[in-house]
């Protein structure tokens, strides 16, 4: 009986440091710049990438606050409510200066991919489509850019 | 077999609203993407080739700073040199904003910069790059040349600031 302990906990131990070792073999987070990082809240602006134009659609620039759920692995997790809050909410994760945005918008569900370049604009792309008609989306460009104000 | 493939035009484009680009560096190392030096861009459309659009650019704000840009769709890619054709340049991104005479519009992506040792080559910065249409040209590129050297490279660090990598790799 003592002899399986032994063996239990020296077993627990190397498959304890092998995880730490693991750990810092990649690239990890935090990453920085991060989406809460000096503020939460970051506004979307979207443009119709089909149009020669990349013409901007007017009056929808939601503001989105992110909350920091923790690192997963190599990414970091977020979830994000629209302002108003009524608006949608989805989650996000990154990975270095890369984000992966999803969720529900304005009643659309969307994937959204776009990159941080400057500490507080980013750009990217997003698909959205209408939970009743998923064959029917459309893609857009988006750019996202950090607010002075932070979420409450 | 001539429509399976994107052909030009491709648009927005480099030239129409305005030929003349402002690139700005954020130096993709730093905790805060620190920003570095903008420079102007002057764009001129040579020619389609396949399913690109194929542009000459200079800068008309950093002396001898000169090369190719190609579009396909929104993305962009770029080369050029300068120093005598010691330092070098690739730029790839993409024109992501609206488009129109009184937008400017913008695009976003990546900006390396490396010098020639006869090695490894020296690294300038691996950087992030917003590019912002201001309107058009009124330098020649023959002017271009002739423009005051007031950095070492186009984006703006003197040899003390640059990187370790930099350093490291320039005395190998």
């Amino acid at each position: 009986m003592l002899k399986q302990k032994i063996v239990s906990i020296t077993t627990s131990l190397v498959m304890l440091s092998g995880l730490a070792l693991s750990s810092q073999s990649y690239a990890s987070p935090p990453y920085s710049p991060d989406l809460v990082t000096p503020s939460d809240r970051w506004k979307l602006t979207l443009y119709w990438d089909r149009s020669a134009t990349h013409d901007q659609i007017p009056f929808v620039q939601p503001y989105l606050c992110f909350k920091d759920l923790g690192a997963d692995d190599e990414q970091e997790a977020y979830k994000w409510e629209a302002l108003p809050a009524n608006l949608g909410s989805g989650t996000s994760t990154q990975e270095g200066d890369q984000i992966v945005t999803n969720g529900k918008l304005f009643g659309f569900n969307f994937d959204m991919q776009w990159e941080i370049y400057t500490r507080d604009e980013g750009a990217g792309h997003i698909r959205a489509w209408h939970p009743n008609n998923p064959s029917n989306g459309f893609t857009l460009n988006i750019t996202m850019k950090r607010d002075a104000k932070k979420c409450k | 077999m001539s429509s399976a493939y994107a052909k030009p035009p491709h648009k927005p484009n480099l030239v129409d609203n305005g030929n003349r680009w402002t690139i700005t560096a954020y130096n993709d190392a730093s905790l805060v993407h620190r920003q570095m030096a903008t420079q102007g861009l002057c764009f001129k459309f040579v020619s389609n080739v396949g399913s690109h659009q194929r542009y000459t650019w200079y800068s008309d704000t950093f002396p001898d700073w000169n090369g190719w840009a190609s579009q396909e769709g929104d993305q962009i890619k770029m080369y050029g040199d300068y120093a005598k054709d010691v330092g070098h340049d690739g730029i790839n991104w993409e024109i992501v904003t609206e488009d129109r005479p009184n937008t400017k519009a913008m695009g976003y992506g990546h900006w390396t910069e490396w010098r020639e040792n006869g090695k490894f080559g020296v690294t300038i910065v691996f950087a992030n790059a917003k590019l912002q249409r201001i309107g058009n040209c009124n330098k020649k590129f023959e002017e271009s040349s002739a423009l005051p050297l007031e950095k070492s490279d186009p984006m703006g660090i003197e040899t003390s600031e640059k990187t370790p990598e930099a350093l490291t790799t320039s005395v190998q």
